[in-house]
């Protein structure tokens, strides 16, 4: 596998507008009412410790991706057959997170664009920019981190006056029940999955840095997001919020300063276009290497465009309607998601540190 | 420069004439800006007459032009104005959705849904009922000298609302939000014909009540402005007392500097009662009559008084609410779920049966802080 071994700081940028990429569309916790702050609070902390399990495994081998820790840990055939599901899963979620996006633009923006040219533009920008890799996406992250994330706080300062605290009440009046799946979206499908990916990309020269990294970057990006969402629940109301395709666009049309700053929901377009490109940039990245590795193939650049068009097609094929989200019902899809980004990679790093102990024993 | 990188520039040059723009680009020539729109209903045919005011710029500082179409539903309807006016419409410059009474009575609902889902339609525009006449008729009118577009001038009516204190405002998401969440009934200001110079204008003032999203009555000036103070809106009004002091009855006008009204819930054995508590600075701005109403006595009387008749009057209008629309507008329920969830959990089903019955305690305390720049009232002389 080529290293392209990245610094914390990029890192930590790569990892916040991952996040910020469905944090600024879709909403958060959906259905947990006024509880939100609660939720959010849990499924935050919750992101938190599996962040740590992240950073732990990079930690171990340091100068190593999850592709190098695999193949360490595994024998080929387990290593390659794990990589195989991944390879499906990230192919899943590249068409589906393209085909969102390009749904997205065209509703909020632009109705008569066929979905398909939005999609066509985004995956040619990322065939050119996967052609330099790691380092250049890190650097790029950090630039753009400074022109996004203030991109949505602005808008919420702008909101503050319109704001009606008392949305957060009453407590619990549905019990805590119906709140532990949507805390549990909030931990893995909101922050863990966003993130996730990086871990076959991501490679540091020292032990302390993955750390640094995700844990950085989940603190930050985490509260952007959790706070922008609190914001525009208090100004929508739990109702509203709740049957909102996109919440945080729609409050965004509220902004209303004199006639002087109105209609700011493009900059929210803009905003998460260049998070997804990030967060689509290292799926793609991921597809493709993995692609590589499956068939011993010693460089994945020749793999980038062919890539491109199957996920363009597929995105024309599968993404028919912005309704469809998983080939099974809803209610799964938060499973589906914990099998990938929460108890494979546990096992992994269970398998890193039983083989750590049986070293250092065998070196004692 | 390898020919490879040339081509690469040379072809993206050339997809930037050719994309940029997408396939949304519209000229301004190429569509008719909507500046607001009213809906009526056909009964008998059963569609809705939808009309939109359209500005025209042949006319130097452009025009307001009225047209008006049917459709089965409003989408249809706004499809339909293509033929009318040959252009597309485009509509997120509307500021402002007049409702026929007819619509209001049928539920808001169907026409609600297009607005808040439609991208393009803006869900900022403030929404106005017209109880007397036709919708489109007030999208007709003769138009003042100096704002010769309708709906600009109504949005500009409602923006001033908060000086003028004769109506409650509402934002279209903001009805949606009312009509979503529990315990709350929406209420829509109302806009009616008026006669200014001989010339037909527009006039705000009054207050439709909804429960659900079917209109159910209507709010008078003062009904409206003790509404506005519950809902915690009338800051700058005027309170016009008619006190008897000294036997005789006057009229005195205090200028509101403040009000600050706080609602909050009690449980009680047989349910929840609600607790209003108006407080309000004020000034003496005119007394109609020679009494020396600073005289410590008069005075008295005076605040004593104010309290009282305040107190009354914000208490029938409650009563009438209650028994006569039975529609929540204050949004009492809203507050008993937040402190009371348990009880609003039990009873929420029967709501409005329970809102008519719901016990109402008004507590008024008018402070009068100044009398302005005189301490005596103007005496005659003989």
């Amino acid at each position: 596998m080529s290293k392209e071994i990245i610094t914390s700081n990029q890192g930590a940028c790569i990892i916040i507008l991952s996040i910020s990429s469905y944090g600024l569309v879709l909403p958060l916790g959906k259905g947990t009412g006024p509880d939100i702050w609660l939720a959010s609070l849990i499924g935050f902390t919750g992101a938190f410790l599996i962040y740590y399990m992240y950073s732990r495994i990079l930690s171990q081998y340091p100068g190593k991706n999850l592709f190098d820790i695999l193949d360490d840990l595994f024998s080929k055939p387990i290593a390659k057959i794990v990589v195989l599901v991944y390879m499906l899963y990230v192919f899943n979620d590249i068409v589906s997170v393209i085909t969102f996006y390009s749904e997205y633009v065209i509703t909020v923006s632009i109705p008569e664009t066929p979905v398909v040219i939005i999609a066509i533009f985004l995956i040619f920008l990322i065939i050119w920019i996967s052609r330099y890799g790691m380092e250049v996406l890190g650097s790029w992250s950090i630039f753009f981190v400074i022109l996004n994330a203030p991109i949505p706080l602005i808008i919420v300062l702008l909101l503050t006056p319109e704001m009606d605290f008392s949305n957060f009440m009453p407590f619990l009046y549905y019990g805590i029940k119906p709140l532990i799946e949507p805390t549990a979206s909030i931990s893995i499908s909101s922050f863990a999955a966003n993130a996730f990916l990086t871990l076959f990309l991501f490679s540091f020269k020292t032990r302390h840095e993955p750390y640094k990294a995700y844990l950085q970057g989940l603190a930050w990006g985490g509260f952007l997001n959790v706070g922008v969402h609190l914001v525009v629940m208090l100004l929508l109301g739990p109702e509203l919020y709740d049957v909102t395709f996109y919440p945080i666009h729609t409050a965004a049309t509220k902004v209303s300063v004199s006639a002087l700053l109105q209609r700011l929901e493009v900059l929210t377009i803009l905003a998460t276009i260049t998070a997804a490109f990030v967060k689509l940039t290292v799926g793609f990245l991921v597809f493709t290497r993995g692609l590589a590795y499956l068939f011993n193939l010693k460089d994945y650049k020749n793999l980038l465009t062919p890539c491109g068009l199957l996920v363009i097609s597929f995105s024309i094929i599968i993404g028919k309607s912005r309704l469809w989200g998983y080939p099974f019902p809803e209610s799964l899809g938060l499973y589906f998601i914990m099998t990938f980004v929460l108890i494979i990679p546990l096992i992994i790093l269970i398998f890193a540190e039983i083989k750590k102990r049986r070293c250092l024993k065998r070196e004692s | 420069m390898s020919s490879l990188k040339k081509l690469m520039i040379i072809l993206l040059i050339c997809s930037l004439q050719l994309v940029s723009g997408c396939w949304n680009y519209r000229e301004v020539n190429d569509v008719n800006i909507v500046t607001g729109l009213a809906i009526d209903y056909d009964s008998k045919a059963k569609q809705y007459i939808l009309s939109s005011e359209i500005i025209d710029f042949s006319v130097e500082g452009g025009h307001g032009e009225v047209i008006s179409i049917r459709g089965k539903t409003l989408f249809d309807a706004i499809r339909n104005m293509i033929s009318k006016s040959g252009k597309k419409l485009y509509f997120g410059h509307a500021k402002v959705f007049i409702i026929s009474e007819e619509v209001a009575e049928k539920g808001l609902v169907p026409i609600m849904d297009l607005i808040y889902r439609d991208a393009e339609l803006r869900s900022d525009m403030w929404l106005l009922v017209s109880d007397e006449t036709a919708a489109s008729d007030l999208l007709n009118v003769a138009i003042t000298e100096l704002e010769t577009v309708n709906s600009f001038h109504l949005e500009k009516n409602m923006k001033s609302q908060k000086y003028l204190s004769k109506t409650y405002t509402i934002l279209q998401w903001r009805l949606v939000q009312d009509i979503y969440a529990e315990g709350i009934s929406p209420a829509i200001p109302l806009v009616r014909l008026s006669k200014r110079d001989g010339k037909l204008g527009t006039e705000v003032k009054g207050t439709a009540v909804f429960r659900g999203d079917k209109m159910v009555g209507v709010l008078d000036e003062n009904e409206t402005k003790l509404f506005l103070i519950l809902k915690k809106l009338n800051q700058l009004g005027l309170w016009i007392i008619e006190p008897k002091i000294m036997e005789e009855q006057y009229k005195v006008t205090l200028e509101m500097f403040n009000c600050d009204t706080n609602i909050s819930v009690v449980p009680t054995d047989i349910g929840p009662k609600i607790l209003v508590d108006i407080q309000s600075h004020t000034g003496i701005a005119e007394v109609g009559g020679t009494v020396d109403i600073l005289e410590e006595n008069a005075f008295k009387q005076l605040e004593k008084q104010s309290e009282m008749q305040i107190k009354q009057d914000t208490e029938d209008f409650i009563k009438r609410v209650q028994t006569e629309y039975k529609s929540d507008i204050f949004g009492f329920g809203k507050l008993i779920k937040k402190r009371m969830p348990k009880y609003w959990k039990e009873h929420k089903g029967d709501w409005n049966e329970l809102f008519s019955s719901l016990p109402v305690e008004v507590t008024v305390d008018i402070i009068i802080r100044s009398s302005s720049l005189t301490y005596k009232p103007i005496k005659i002389s003989r």
